[in-house]
């Protein structure tokens, strides 16, 4: 009988049941919607230059949507992320070769993700807590590092890791596409991936079936810290300088809205990297959009946060109506 | 026949307080055996050190004639030995076949899950033991009863040589036991061992072929279930008469206080129950879980959901059955989950005791300290609340005395009604006793009182008049003087 279902499963039915789908109807929505009355939003330029402008952000939302489907939680993102641009900028002014100035911020990343992961699961504190106060830690590491100066002068190399010259080919996008196609593979088809699902939809369940929660948890965190080295390197390339004190703040509210918006639970054991991608589109959308229809600055905020607040009912409705759904079968 | 397991002189204690000391028990290959006995008898403890969860203090355990010795439940399990929990652990965010294969070696290569095979091996599984549902369901949208049958594939697929059924039918409607049953006979023809924790003694004596029966953590007796009969079952898990330990004062009652008519919900927890309950009077609800002795008062005090009935304190009905009303008409719920849904940990005694009754005892804008002050002194001298002041935080407390603050902040709102749910659960034997003594107090004052217990003793001990529950109908009404512990059993479990 099951057979049957899954074999000639039609395209429009298979979309109607992912749960991604409303979420990128209405993505869609408010893309055209943009489109109608903002000319030059309208293009393939204007797309392209939107997939250029969420591929850094895009890609801490993968890593927070791992946190976050864990049930976990990492406030420090943006600070780890200006540790790791910093770090690599000093590195590369420092005249040390390019493959080596990445491969060293990516080894700084990790350990950054360790530290909060060890915290975490070694002394049980809960990961609201650690990384509340790494948060501040990381980012005074960073202030005090670079003596709260900018870090900027890097060499060609260094350069390239953010350069938007190639448009839809051009580095940030190639790395933020391939991670996509990474973490949809460890999430779907890797073992791995299913024990994160497992964690975070029944931790209890977990640990008495033998995982080892403590190890998996903080595997998570040090992934979200390789992520998070990526995107530093990539933002202090792509602005051709970098300031500790001021990079990439409130990025974790950015990509938590992101992973939220495409249907990650907050409480743990639900989210997936297409519905991520989404969010970080819709996210990206909105800013573009509004600069675009010359919103007024001080409008910015408040959009979207009314746009993010819509999306959130939409998946509310979503699986509210699947509850429904489910009680008429039984 | 040889012996799959025994377990030879097993000792475990808590915190200096012995649960088991030296059980004995044996499963032969192939075979059904019930592990019975009452709460508390340690039949969960002796299960998770069978497998791993926990940490024998003492004696052996031999599987299959080898002496082991399992550091976790993963051990225990590629070794073949799976229990499932009376609480499932499965993960409802993901799919039936997900669920059964999780982290299953056989299906994961270089990292990477072999969906499809995982899948076809699944829906063999499932349909193997009368499951009919699609394995790319996800688990949370399944009903109770395929549950349990995922639960079982999921055992099956480690390749379970023995499995550990921990109350197997409580959360079954009784539609769905015999087709438990079929599944329990066709892992028994594949070889598989079972060990059947429960204390429907009906279920036992049609399911399995010998019986193990614990108390007080020793084995009192391992018997073919053919050798032996109800009544010796229900005398040996009990085996003792109780004592008078408990204060009962001069028996007046009153008028009818709380009147309980035609009480039913839904999901037929409790299917028409009426009784009342006089003033002065203490009322026991016995019965086994599940069968509606502690759903009852729930539903009375707007915790559970309830269609039908009608509740009524001196006469009046109450306009619905909500916590608000309950309380405004003067009925007290002390909840059984003390830590969960009675106390807040970190504020101090005085602060949980005028919780309830703020109200009564504030201005318009502060709380009268005076007031607060006489209040909180009255019930931690009433009861003996041992504590340094009543600015001490609850955390420091003993359980006893913590649970003698909630009673007090429910005495606080001077109610006609008391219901009390397991009011001594994790109690120590002295504190109990004086827990006692306060709600016989209370009812020889004319408050009405409804116990429901876990505990068949104190059931015994404190009630003037026992409603013995069984699936949601009640199934006796005996007093005082006439009850005893192995006809309330035998009433719980067969009616």
């Amino acid at each position: 009988m099951s057979e049957q279902k899954s074999g000639g499963k039609p395209l429009l039915r298979s979309l109607c049941g992912r749960k991604e789908t409303p979420i990128l109807l209405f993505t869609l929505a408010v893309y055209l919607f943009f489109c109608l009355i903002a000319p030059n939003f309208r293009g393939v330029t204007n797309f392209m230059i939107i997939v250029q402008q969420i591929a850094i952000n895009g890609i801490v939302a993968l890593g927070m949507t791992i946190v976050i489907m864990i049930g976990g939680m990492d406030l420090s993102v943006g600070a780890i992320l200006s540790l790791c641009g910093v770090c690599g900028g000093m590195l590369d002014n420092a005249g040390l070769p390019i493959v080596l100035t990445v491969a060293l911020t990516l080894c700084i990343g990790v350990a950054a993700g360790a530290v909060n992961g060890l915290l975490i699961t070694r002394l049980d504190i809960p990961d609201i807590i650690v990384t509340l106060a790494t948060m501040n830690i990381f980012r005074g590491l960073a202030v005090i590092m670079t003596g709260a100066k900018w870090v900027t002068d890097f060499s060609p190399g260094f350069k390239a890791l953010g350069s938007t010259a190639g448009g839809f080919l051009c580095f940030p996008v190639v790395v933020y596409l391939l991670l996509i196609l990474c973490f949809a593979f460890m999430l779907n088809r890797m073992n791995f991936g299913r024990k994160l699902y497992a964690l975070g939809g029944n931790p209890h369940a977990a640990s008495l079936m033998g995982l080892d929660c403590k190890r998996l948890r903080c595997r998570v965190y040090m992934i979200n810290g390789f992520l998070l080295a990526i995107a530093g390197l990539m933002f202090a390339s792509m602005m051709n300088s970098i300031q500790a004190a001021t990079a990439a703040t409130g990025l974790q509210f950015q990509t938590m809205s992101a992973a939220l918006i495409g249907g990650a639970n907050i409480f743990g054991g639900a989210g997936s990297v297409l519905g991520t991608v989404i969010g970080s589109f819709l996210m990206g959308s909105i800013k573009n959009g509004l600069v675009q229809i010359h919103a007024s600055e001080y409008w910015l905020d408040f959009f979207t946060g009314a746009i993010i607040l819509l999306a959130l009912i939409v998946n509310l409705v979503q699986s509210a109506r699947g509850g429904r759904k489910r009680h008429g079968k039984d | 026949m040889t012996n799959v397991i025994e377990m030879r002189g097993i000792c475990k204690a808590f915190g200096g307080v012995p649960v088991l000391k030296g059980v004995d028990f044996e499963l032969g290959a192939g075979e059904i055996v019930a592990l019975v006995g009452e709460n508390g008898a340690g039949k969960s403890t002796l299960m998770r050190i069978l497998t791993g969860i926990y940490a024998k203090d003492g004696g052996e355990i031999l599987y299959a004639g080898q002496p082991v010795s399992f550091r976790n439940a993963k051990e225990a399990s590629a070794a073949g030995i799976q229990i499932i929990h009376q609480e499932f652990n499965l993960f409802p965010n993901l799919s039936v076949t997900e669920n059964i294969f999780l982290d299953h070696p056989q299906m994961v290569r270089h990292g990477i899950v072999d969906g499809k095979r995982a899948r076809s091996r699944a829906a063999e599984l499932v349909a193997a033991i009368g499951g009919d549902f699609d394995v790319d369901e996800k688990v949370g949208s399944l009903t109770v009863q395929n549950q349990q049958i995922v639960e079982i594939a999921k055992a099956l697929a480690c390749d379970a040589k023995v499995l550990i059924m921990d109350e197997p039918t409580s959360a079954l409607p009784e539609s769905e036991v015999q087709k438990l049953f079929r599944t329990i006979r066709a892992l028994k023809a594949q070889g598989v061992s079972i060990i059947y924790v429960s204390h429907r003694l009906n279920e036992i004596f049609e399911i399995c072929e010998r019986i193990a029966i614990l108390r007080d953590g020793v084995t009192i007796r391992q018997a073919r279930l053919s050798e032996t009969n109800r009544d010796e079952v229900i005398h040996m898990m009990v085996g003792r008469e109780v004592g008078r330990l408990y204060p009962k004062s001069e028996e007046r009652f009153g008028q009818d206080c709380l009147t309980v008519s035609g009480l039913r919900d839904s999901g037929n927890v409790v299917r028409g129950v009426t009784f009342g309950v006089r003033a002065g009077e203490i009322l026991g609800l016995y019965g086994l879980i599940g069968s509606g002795a502690t759903e009852c008062p729930e539903m009375i005090f707007g915790l559970a959901e309830h269609t039908q009935g009608e509740v009524a304190v001196k006469g009046v009905p109450l306009r619905e059955l909500s916590v608000r009303e309950a309380i405004r008409r003067g009925i007290a719920y002390v909840p059984a989950d003390r830590h969960r849904q009675g106390i807040v940990r970190p504020l101090s005694v005085r602060f949980n005791i005028s919780l309830a009754v703020l109200k009564r005892i504030s201005g318009r804008l502060l709380i009268r300290r005076a007031q607060e002050d006489a209040l909180v002194e009255e019930y931690i001298q009433k009861l003996s609340i041992r504590c340094a002041g009543d600015s001490q935080s609850l955390e420091h407390l003993s359980g006893g005395n913590q649970q003698k603050v909630v009673i007090s902040k429910w005495l606080a709102t001077r109610p006609d009604v008391l219901i009390l749910n397991d009011p001594t659960r994790g109690v120590d034997v002295g504190a109990k006793a004086e827990i006692y003594r306060i709600i016989s107090e209370l009812a020889g004052e004319g408050m009405a009182v409804v116990i429901t217990s876990s505990d068949i003793d104190e059931i015994l001990g404190m009630s003037d008049r026992i409603l013995v529950f069984r699936k949601g109908t009640i199934v006796r009404e005996v007093s005082h003087g006439e009850a005893d512990m192995a006809s309330l059993l035998a009433a719980a479990v067969s009616g």
